[in-house]
């Protein structure tokens, strides 16, 4: 097996033969390939006038390279009565409020349930099946709650709901049961609360599942739309004005292209900051007993 | 009970549960209200004739018609959930495999590791959303990601092995499964992730001593890192069930979300109760089987 230890590689440098070191770069630039190539297309696209799109066969780079796709995408949102700029603070104020609360609900959700061996039987079918329901399937009774609790047309339908996800809870507390009890227990025994136990202890030893936590419900709110809850175009969110403008169909794909690399950059960036991040904690805070 | 456990009124443990419900209590309201709650509902629906009027809706009780409705009426419907099972058990499976091998490969140290992993979370990012109807209607990637044999030329390696002799059926299955790969590579962002949390959380100090102790790489992996994460490869497992079984492309998906589509409420709850019913029975039972031969640190 190719697996290399750190601490070995600090002693004697070039433990793997090189011929390893090219299986493996071999690997996994092939799969790289996979998942990078229909991106890097995608993107490209919304480089290319709309007569290079449909060219046959498919042409990979672009020939003619042009940002007039970007000041199309930008002359249809400047058209619409909702400045661009409305719609992209809508969904960062959305998606930040919701991925911090989120992370602090599933965490302290997860504390006890790990920590304390408080056994609620059912709890964890419950977070199966709550796993299972996808939201389309719940839609129309959640509608209905939504309209009882007055939600509609404002942020709320946006960030209620994803709060209690349950995958939040689900990666918490499969993470935190690997903490040593003997943590817990001796930071009780020096007259720590709950609270300071919680903040001090628990989280800064599973930071790297809750950086890995922050990156799906990011992701997962970033990419909704407003699906019927929200109808006043003001409070709508980036999602919508590019599905919007997607309705064009086939003769807007570029430039639909060009509004949809907004929508992935700011993903991209919060991932690479936070695999970062998970690899320095790693380096200096292991779990030492 | 003693007095010190009465005058405090609450004994230790009970003192913990409480504690432990205050921790949890914002999460339960929320689950309540906007899971519990609804799926009361849509259960509630299976069971009525429901009709959207102005002003609210209307439920009839109709007794077990609907369920006859979708598992009798239309019998395609049984062998479309059984064809469903059987195909989500095999990427399952794959996925589990190839994710676990990226994820190992992904942890090691490399020039331009970030960015390679980077790569490697782009499927999440894509495969969710409003994003995934954009790239639906590329034109390229869709031949690419509905017919993989544009970009493998997979109907060529097809002709050349059966000139080769070789058997139809079994050349069949060959190029199914290079078909198959991009799908497999694309589901498993979630999972190599995860994968790359668990890896980083094994205490170093573990290596160090099963390398003092001579042990080789390969026994280190599978005595050291195997038995450390397996509550992830656990955690994974299922979520990799529930994710696929649920996967938006999946035919009783498909089906379910197109008779919601047409107001057909109560038949799209009935269908999609029963077939969640028979996911979570292969969920707990997995959870429960895979779970004695789980490492727990507590233990």
């Amino acid at each position: 097996m190719v697996r290399r230890k750190v601490f070995r590689r600090r002693i004697r440098r070039g433990n793997r033969s090189a011929a390893g070191n090219v299986c493996i770069f071999i690997f996994l630039f092939l799969l790289g390939a996979f998942m990078l190539l229909p991106l890097v297309y995608s993107c490209l696209n919304a480089f290319k006038p709309l007569e290079e799109v449909y060219i046959y066969p498919p042409r990979f780079f672009v020939r003619n390279p042009t940002l007039e796709n970007f000041s199309v995408f930008f002359k249809l949102a400047s058209g619409l009565h909702v400045p661009f700029i409305r719609y992209l603070f809508n969904s960062l104020f959305v998606t930040i409020l919701t991925t911090v609360v989120h992370i602090v609900l599933s965490s302290m959700a997860a504390y006890p349930l790990a920590k304390y061996r408080l056994r609620l039987s059912g709890l964890f079918s419950l977070v199966v099946v709550s796993m299972l329901f996808t939201s389309a399937v719940l839609w129309l009774p959640n509608y209905i709650l939504m309209a009882k609790m007055h939600f509609l047309n404002t942020y709320l339908p946006y960030i209620v709901p994803n709060l209690a996800a349950p995958i939040g809870l689900f990666l918490m507390k499969q993470f935190m049961e690997q903490i040593p009890f003997a943590l817990v227990e001796s930071a009780t025994i020096d007259g720590a609360g709950h609270w300071t136990i919680f903040w001090r202890i628990v989280m800064p030893q599973v930071k790297p599942a809750w950086m890995t936590l922050a990156v799906f419900s990011f992701l997962s709110v970033w990419n909704q739309a407003s699906s019927g809850f929200v109808y006043d175009e003001r409070l709508k969110l980036l999602g919508d004005l590019i599905a919007n403008i997607n309705a064009g169909g086939f003769s807007r794909l570029n430039i639909s292209m060009a509004g949809t690399l907004f929508m992935i950059v700011p993903p991209i960036l919060l991932f690479l900051f936070t695999q970062n991040r998970v690899l320095e904690t790693m380096a200096y805070a292991g779990i030492k007993e | 009970m003693n007095k010190r456990q009465k005058r405090r009124g609450l004994s230790y443990a009970g003192r913990r549960t409480v504690n432990g419900l205050v921790f949890l209590s914002p999460w339960l309201i929320g689950v309540t209200a906007f899971f519990v709650y609804p799926f009361i509902s849509t259960f509630l629906y299976m069971f009525h004739d429901v009709t959207l009027e102005p002003g609210g809706m209307k439920m009839e009780f109709t007794g077990l018609k609907n369920l006859q409705e979708v598992f009798i009426n239309s019998p395609t419907n049984v062998r479309m959930i059984t064809e469903a099972l059987a195909s989500s058990f095999g990427t399952v499976i794959l996925i589990m495999l190839f994710s676990i091998f990226a994820a190992v490969l992904l942890n090691q140290k490399f020039h331009g590791r970030a960015v390679v992993r980077a790569i490697f979370a782009l499927p999440i990012i894509v495969s969710s959303g409003i994003l995934l109807s954009v790239f639906k209607e590329d034109l390229f990637v869709r031949s690419i990601q509905s017919d993989p044999s544009t970009i493998f030329q997979s109907t060529a390696l097809q002709d050349m092995l059966q000139s080769f002799g070789l058997d139809v059926t079994l050349v069949q299955s060959i190029s199914d499964m290079i078909n198959r790969i991009m799908d497999i590579v694309w589901q498993s962002g979630v999972q190599i992730l995860l994968f790359l949390a668990a890896l980083q959380s094994v205490p170093r100090v573990l290596y160090e001593v099963s390398s003092a102790e001579g042990a080789t790489t390969w026994q280190t992996f599978w005595k050291v890192t195997i038995p450390l994460i397996s509550p992830y490869i656990l955690l994974n497992g299922l979520y990799s069930i529930i994710d696929s079984f649920t996967f938006y492309d999946n035919p009783v998906m498909k089906e379910v979300m197109n008779q919601f589509n047409d107001m057909n409420y109560e038949v799209s709850s009935a269908l999609s109760m029963v077939y969640f019913a028979i996911v979570l029975v292969i969920t707990l039972a997995a959870a429960g089987l895979a779970s004695r031969h789980v490492y727990s640190a507590e233990k």
